[in-house]
Parts: structure tokens; C-alpha cells; sequence
């Protein structure tokens, strides 16, 4: 079977945990567990051309605590930017983290607005948001808690990361 | 053969895998632990070459790194290991059930030879995480109160926009600016203030109504102080934002988050300032807090207090049988103060390495106060309390014997450290942290207390701390129940046989009528605090006496002694003056007596009292001369009159040279300085007959009188001045 590394970044608390757990294991937790290091799971998904097994390496947040690790993207067939709608500085810092994440890579790049069930930050704008989306080959608004797209945003990434 | 052991020390590593590098992804199984490595490996054997293959795994993602640094030899001079960072996946084992895993890749070079280590990093995991945690939830409040402040700014500046002056606002807006819970000044291009809301005022503890300076005074004052290159905020037209830290000493400080920004009119131009502050005191706190949570101690290395209470939290909730030992250096400050602080620092850093080296397998060590050491030691399940107990005596006897050894200073010269170790076992003596890391505590005071350096928890000591807490109670209550009185001891002139002066000492007798002794409730009071109201009493007293001593026609000196804490209270030369005043004493006839660790401990302090108390008139003596830190030179410098030998080297100045030796050196010295001796505890007539001989001026003792109450006194006094 065909196996895939996608990397999933973003500012801490973003949700990116969220994200993955939802998708392997259908589960939802309110409380903020902070990662540590890389958080590896696998997952076989479905694509028209073939079973792929998706290897999810769900990065530790990226604040002044931890660094961006460029190493970890390496063999990275896509990656995936987490944003939390609910706080505005995540789209900066999420951008931040794709610049730096560009320079080592050009697999394809997805962005996510994750926490679509809690309200938008004052500051956020979606004008603002759509700019910046498109500098994602695509762009997915999604909830970890309700699951809204997140397994479409996973499908979404299996195909591209099949993609010749 | 590869010496595993030390290699495995020396790399800081338990539970991992070892393998040898051999060529490109083949190793050589060295050392696997049975269970995790081989889930990872199933086809691996000990000894045997195995190969790592292109799988996509994380392992496999760091050999490249590894390669590269094993291959630029360059390089790997300077650096003798890289590290993979942590990573948790999920393993399968042989029959199908799977676990999670932490582990960590090392690349090393040890022994001319490369390596590759695969580390269980399940418990670096925890304690990483266990700090994060907090210090990435505050950081996330810091980022919404931070994007409230900014919303709320400029929601306020398009409101005021949208009239044509301040004075326009819809009541509605007003009365919301009013009650707001974050503070708004507004101002016009003049900057006058016109408007400033009462949570303004309240943030820098002004009343609206009274107050001389306004709000937007201060923070201009603050702006200008705290980020001189933005004074023309108000002259450019921009939006600032800042941090500003406000203080008012000497309760007030507060970290101020403030935005200025400009309020344009319908034709561009500036008509208001608006500036809206938010308190971030609270989140600045739990920042700096939780940087010295993620941070170890600094000067160590070693972990920190939090992460001992966070690591004894976690270990007593999984029931690990463990045992805790406190290391404190005895007397730390006088290193410092000795040898200077840089020495002191390379003491302590000295410190840490032997403990560490000490340290068992499965043990951590932290600095948990200035001159104070936390190991903990962590046992394997099955190990009985015996077998815990020889495991820990052998550990301090490794520590007491590898402390003794003289420490260098920084410039070389040597010094010998101290140690006191207190000793509790988790669960044998404690329910939980809080109550081990006190047992622990409550050790550490009985080796203060006892002879040994080292000294075991016990029920004993427990039942002797809550009876000595039960005594600070009881010394509370004391003073108002009037439970003190006072005794006076003669101090006889030498030459004149004639009683000079007596040196007035406190007695408490108990409401059960027992006597208990000055030697254990003096310390209790010094401890608590409550040396400050019992001294002033004292003071109050002897100022009483002296009255009542000159009614009766006895005119001396009466002496009272005073604690390093009551010389520490700047309120005590105010309160000594306005009692004598009071009372109608003339200061001559006070004396005070200080020991000489007070004057050594805070030399600026005491001088200014004892200079302030020398003008008044009130003469000063040096209590147990000889028995502390000795330096000559604050003899020469400070206004000191006496010098009291201390009782320890009368008593045996019969059988022991030394001690004469010691007693006649501080006659001759005091004589050079011309200072006068005192020779305390003054029992037989031997010792009267050496002291008068060698010329030392008075003395105190129960060979005349012991403490008696002041009406015994002054009979004694009568009868033997006739």
C-alpha cells in the first residue's frame, strides 16, 4: 500500500490535535492538551486511484516555547497549516509558519480555518482570510468538535498528496 | 569490550536501546530493552546487525540527520551528540495488542565509534508537557485580553468619530464608557484632558474628585520615561500601542496594555486623542511564572521548586514509592559574604555536580531555595522499607562524606561547606506531596536542631514540630495574657565588688505555671515575628524599672538584649526614643546588647541604630564575644562600649588552656580598643579570682546572683552595695 506523510502546523492551540484525533478516532475533547515533539498516526484512507495509508505527523505548536523544526517536513508528500478562527494572531502566526515551511518545501499546502462552531474573532476578517488562502492550493473551514470537513480536509490531502 | 554502564551514565540514559553504527542504515544491536524495542524490531537480536529500512518513520527521518552529522567528523568534535526531539506513536506487538510510545533518537560519537541511542522519553514527555501546559494556556489569554484591548480601542475611536465632538456622545455610549472595565482618557490636539472614565482613575489609585494629577499626566510621564523614542506620539497622527509599567511605591505597581490613538474629523485632520488602557498585571505575573516554570534554575541547571512540587504531584497520585532528601548549606550567606557572590555561585554550582553524581539511577535533583537541594530518589516496587532505607543512608553517607571536602572559591582559595540533610519516604511518612514534602521539612528542622547532620522523619519529630507550633500559639496569646515578666541579673564591677549595672532578661511561666525556657521561645518569637512586640515590651518594662529602680534610690544601668530581627525593624530606634521620652529615663541608663552575627549579617543597618542610639546616649555591648563571626575591623568602626565574654569559655577556664588562652586574648584585644569586658557565667570563685587578676572589669553570674524578679533585686542590691 502506498504510504503518504502529511505534516500538520500551526500556532499552539490552534487545534491541530483536534483535527487528527477526530479523523483516526471519531473523538472530541474540550480540554487543551498541549503536544510535545511530533504525535505520529496512521490512517488508511480511501482514493480514487488507491488505498493510501496516511502518515499524520501532528507538529508541536509553534510559539516562542518551540521552534519550526524544517527536518520534520522532509518525505512530507503535503502539509497542512492550522488556523484558529476564534483568535485572529493564528492567521499571522500561520502564515509565518507557511513562509518558513515554503522555503524547505513545495509539496502542496493546505490551510485550514479550524473552530467554525465558535464565533469569529473581532478582528477577523474574511476578505482578510481569503487573501491569504490563496497562496494554499486549497482551503478548508472545519471544526474538530462537530467534524465538520475534517475528514474531507484529510480525503482532500490523501488525493493531493497522490497527486504525480 | 564497551564499558555499557558508563557510557550509559555518562549519556544520562535508562531505558534505551543502544546500536552501532556500521554502515548506512546497519547497525549493531549492542543493549534493547525487552518490551518496546523489540515491537519497534521484532527480527532484532542483541549482538546481531539489523537494518534500519526506508519505512517513512520518524526513526528513520532522523537517521538522515544523523548520517550527516556522523559523516562531517568536523563537527562532530564540537558536538559529541544531536538529538531527534521527542516523538509519541503507537507500536503493535507480537500478538497484536499495541501501546504508545515516547521515545527520543541520540546520534553520539563515544569512543571513536558511532552511535545510535533510542531512549524511552516517556518521563521527559511528562515534565515537558506538565510545564507547557500552563505556560501555553496563559500565553493564549495574553493573545485574547491583548486582541480585546485593540477591538475595543478602535470600536471607541470610530463611536467618538461618529460625533462631532466628545461632548456630542449619546448618553447611551457614555454611560457604557463610564461603567467600562478598562480605562478611557480622552483628549483634545492641546491635550487637554476632556473626559476621563473612572476605571482610568482607579488603575492608578487616584480619586476623581481629589485628585491633583490626572490619569493621562501619568501615563504621559510613563510614555516619556518608558519609550523615550515615542515622546511625539502625539505629533505624527499614528495609533501607539505599549506595554507601561506604573509603580507606586510603595503598595502599587501595574502593567498597563495602552493604545493612543488619533480621532480623525470629517476633513482628515486630528480632532481627539483616544487612549484606552487594560490591566495585564495578572497575565504579565503568570508569564514570568510560568518562563521560571519552563526554565530550570538558572545557575544550576538543575530543575527548579515548581517542577518539584509538579514531579512529587504526579509521582505521589501514581503511588511511587519514593524518598526525599532537603540538602541545605548551613550558614550559605556567610560564604557569600566571605568570599563574594561569584564564589558563592561556583559553590553551589559545585554542590549540584557531586549531588548529581551521587544521584541513584531513577533520582532527581532540583534547587528548591538559595542554599537548599532537593534529590529525589525513586524506588523499584518490590524493594522493601529496610532495603529503601540502606539505599537512601548509603546516598547520604556518599553526600555527607563528599561535602566535607573542602570547596575552591574562585580564586582558588578553599572552603568548607556545611550540610544539613533531611530525610522522609513517600508513602511510609506522607499521604500525599504536600505532606511529604513537609515531612521532609520537619527533618531537616530536627537536623538544624540536633547534633546530626543527617536526620530521618520521624512521628517523633512530627509530634515535636506540632508541639512546637502549639507553643508559637501559646506565645501569641502570652503577651496579651500578660504572661511575661522580667528578672534582673547583677553585673558586679570587678575592682569595686559593687553591683554597676544588671542585664534585664525575659521569663515566660506558662498559664499551667510552668517555666518555659528562653532558649526555646526567644527562637519561636525571632521565627514568627513576634520578637518585635515582645521586645518592645521588654523595652516598655525596663524603662518602667529604671523608674522604679531610681524611686528606690538605685541609680544603674539596666542592659536588654535585642534579636537580629528586632535590629532589622527600622521602626525600633523611633520606638527606644519615644519610650525613654516617655518615661522620663535618661537614655544613658540603657544599655543594649547584640550578638555579634547581627552586626556581621547587616553591617549598614546596625551601624546607622547604633550610631543613632550612641547620640541618644544609650551605651552598646557585644553579647557571647567570641562565638560568631569575629571581625575586628566592625569592633574599630562601630560605637561599641563592652564586649560580654561568652559563659561557654569561663566555664571550663579552670581545666582548659584554651579557653584561658581565648579570655585573655579578648582582655588584651578589648584593651587595645579600649573597650570594657564582661565575663559572663561567672560560677565559682576560681573563676572570679583568674578574671579579676587579668584585669577583666565586671561580671555576671550565679556565683553572685542568678535572675531574680526586680523587688529580690533590689534587696540584693541594698545588701550587698551597703
Amino acid at each position: 500500500m502506498i504510504q503518504k506523510k502529511i505534516c500538520i502546523l500551526g500556532a499552539t492551540g490552534v487545534g491541530k490535535t483536534s483535527l487528527t484525533r477526530q479523523f483516526v478516532d471519531g473523538i472530541f475533547s474540550n480540554k487543551y492538551l498541549t503536544t510535545i515533539g511530533v504525535k505520529i498516526d496512521k490512517k488508511v484512507i480511501a482514493t480514487p486511484s488507491s488505498d493510501v495509508q496516511l502518515l499524520l505527523w501532528d507538529l508541536e505548536g509553534i510559539d516562542r516555547y518551540c521552534g519550526f523544526k524544517p527536518s520534520y517536513l522532509r518525505g512530507a508528500s503535503a502539509f497542512i497549516i492550522v488556523m484558529d478562527q476564534t483568535r485572529a494572531q493564528s492567521l499571522v502566526e500561520g502564515m509565518e509558519i507557511f513562509a518558513m515551511a515554503r522555503e524547505y518545501t513545495q509539496v502542496p499546502a493546505i490551510m485550514v480555518v479550524n473552530k467554525i462552531d465558535l464565533d469569529t474573532a473581532w478582528h477577523w476578517e474574511d476578505k482578510h482570510v481569503l487573501q491569504q488562502a490563496a497562496a494554499f492550493e486549497s482551503c478548508f473551514y472545519t471544526s474538530a468538535k462537530t467534524g465538520d470537513a475534517v475528514n474531507e480536509l484529510f480525503q482532500h490531502a490523501a488525493q493531493l498528496s497522490t497527486q504525480p | 569490550m564497551i564499558p555499557l554502564d558508563s557510557l550509559f551514565q555518562s549519556l544520562g540514559l535508562v531505558d534505551c536501546a543502544l546500536l552501532k553504527h556500521q554502515a548506512n542504515n546497519t547497525f549493531t544491536v549492542i543493549h534493547a530493552p525487552v518490551g518496546w524495542f523489540y515491537w519497534l524490531f521484532p527480527d532484532a537480536k542483541e549482538n546481531a546487525t539489523i537494518q534500519l529500512e526506508n519505512d517513512g518513520s520518524f526513526i528513520h527521518n532522523f537517521l538522515i540527520d544523523a548520517q550527516e552529522f556522523w559523516l562531517n567528523e568536523s563537527s562532530a568534535s564540537d558536538k559529541q551528540q544531536i538529538q531527534s526531539g521527542i516523538w509519541k506513536e503507537t507500536i503493535k506487538g507480537p500478538n497484536g495488542q499495541s501501546k504508545e510510545v515516547c521515545l527520543e533518537c541520540i546520534a553520539a560519537i563515544a569512543i571513536e565509534q558511532r552511535f545510535l541511542i533510542i531512549n524511552n522519553a516517556e518521563s521527559a514527555y511528562e515534565q515537558k508537557q506538565s510545564t507547557l501546559q500552563t505556560a501555553r494556556e496563559t500565553l493564549l489569554s495574553h493573545d485574547k485580553m491583548q486582541a480585546q484591548h485593540d477591538i475595543l480601542s478602535e470600536r471607541l475611536s470610530s463611536v467618538i468619530k461618529r460625533n462631532e465632538t466628545v461632548l456630542d456622545l449619546h448618553l447611551p455610549v457614555e454611560q457604557a464608557i463610564q461603567n467600562a472595565d478598562f480605562g478611557v482618557v480622552i483628549i483634545d490636539t492641546s491635550q487637554r484632558v476632556l473626559f476621563s472614565n473612572p476605571c482610568a482613575y482607579d488603575y492608578f489609585e487616584l480619586d476623581p474628585f481629589r485628585a491633583s494629577v490626572t490619569p493621562f499626566a501619568i501615563i504621559k510621564q510613563l510614555i516619556e520615561g518608558q519609550y523615550p523614542e515615542s515622546v511625539n506620539i502625539f505629533q505624527n497622527a499614528k495609533t501607539w500601542n505599549g506595554e507601561l509599567y506604573w509603580h507606586c511605591p510603595p503598595n502599587f505597581h501595574k502593567w498597563l496594555q495602552v493604545s493612543v490613538q488619533p480621532v480623525r474629523n470629517n476633513a482628515s485632520a486630528v480632532a481627539h486623542w483616544v487612549i484606552t488602557l487594560s490591566d495585564t498585571t495578572r497575565i504579565k505575573h503568570l508569564l514570568q511564572k510560568n518562563e521560571n516554570l519552563i526554565l530550570n534554575d538558572a545557575l544550576t541547571g538543575l530543575h527548579n521548586r515548581q517542577y518539584m512540587w509538579k514531579f512529587l504531584d504526579k509521582a505521589c497520585t501514581d503511588s511511587r514509592p519514593l524518598s526525599l532528601l532537603f540538602i541545605d548549606i548551613i550558614r550559605f550567606k556567610r560564604i557569600n559574604e566571605l568570599y563574594g557572590h561569584a564564589s558563592g555561585d561556583k559553590i553551589l554550582q559545585d554542590v549540584a555536580l557531586h549531588i548529581t553524581e551521587i544521584a541513584p539511577k531513577n533520582s532527581y535533583v532540583a534547587r528548591i531555595g538559595s542554599a537548599r537541594f532537593a534529590l529525589i530518589i525513586h524506588f523499584e516496587d518490590n524493594l522493601s522499607n529496610t532495603e529503601q532505607h540502606i539505599i537512601v543512608n548509603e546516598v547520604s553517607a556518599k553526600l555527607n562524606e563528599r561535602l566535607s571536602v573542602p570547596f575552591l572559591t574562585q580564586s582558588n582559595a578553599p572552603c568548607l561547606v556545611e550540610t544539613n540533610t533531611g530525610i522522609a519516604f513517600y508513602p511510609q511518612d506522607s499521604a500525599d506531596a504536600e505532606s511529604f514534602v513537609k515531612a521532609a521539612d520537619i527533618a531537616l528542622k530536627g537536623a538544624v536542631t540536633s547534633s546530626s547532620k543527617t536526620k530521618f522523619y520521624s512521628k517523633a519529630m512530627l509530634i515535636a514540630n506540632e508541639e512546637r507550633l502549639q507553643l508559637e500559639e501559646k506565645l501569641k496569646s502570652a503577651l496579651e495574657n500578660d504572661e511575661f515578666r522580667l528578672f534582673l541579673q547583677p553585673i558586679i564591677d570587678t575592682y569595686s565588688e559593687r553591683i554597676v549595672k544588671a542585664e534585664a532578661l525575659l521569663r515566660w511561666k506558662s498559664p499551667k505555671g510552668e517555666d518555659v525556657s528562653p532558649d526555646i521561645f526567644i527562637p519561636i518569637a525571632e521565627q514568627t515575628g513576634l520578637i518585635i512586640p515582645l521586645g518592645n515590651w521588654v523595652i516598655k518594662q525596663v524603662c518602667g524599672l529604671l523608674s522604679f529602680l531610681k524611686e528606690n534610690d538605685i541609680d544603674i544601668k539596666l542592659a536588654i538584649n535585642l534579636s537580629p530581627k528586632q535590629v532589622s525593624d527600622r521602626y525600633l530606634f523611633d520606638f527606644i526614643k519615644a519610650t525613654t521620652t516617655q518615661s522620663g529615663v535618661d537614655a544613658k541608663r540603657l544599655e543594649l546588647e547584640l550578638t555579634e552575627g547581627v552586626l556581621v549579617n547587616d553591617y549598614e543597618k546596625a551601624s546607622n541604630l547604633l550610631n543613632s542610639l550612641r547620640d541618644m546616649g544609650v551605651s552598646i555591648a557585644i553579647d557571647d564575644f567570641g562565638t560568631g563571626y569575629s571581625s575586628l575591623s566592625y569592633l574599630k568602626h562601630l560605637p561599641i562600649d563592652h564586649l560580654k565574654i561568652d559563659r561557654s569559655f569561663i566555664r571550663d577556664i579552670d581545666i582548659s588552656e584554651d579557653d584561658r588562652a581565648i579570655v585573655l586574648a579578648i582582655i588584651a584585644m578589648a584593651k587595645q580598643l579600649r573597650l570594657s569586658v564582661i565575663a559572663e557565667g561567672v560560677e565559682t570563685e576560681k573563676q572570679r579570682d583568674f578574671l579579676h587578676y587579668h584585669d577583666c572589669q565586671s561580671m555576671q553570674g550565679y556565683f553572685y546572683s542568678k535572675p531574680v524578679p526586680a523587688d529580690e533585686f533590689i534587696r540584693f542590691f541594698r545588701k550587698h552595695n551597703k
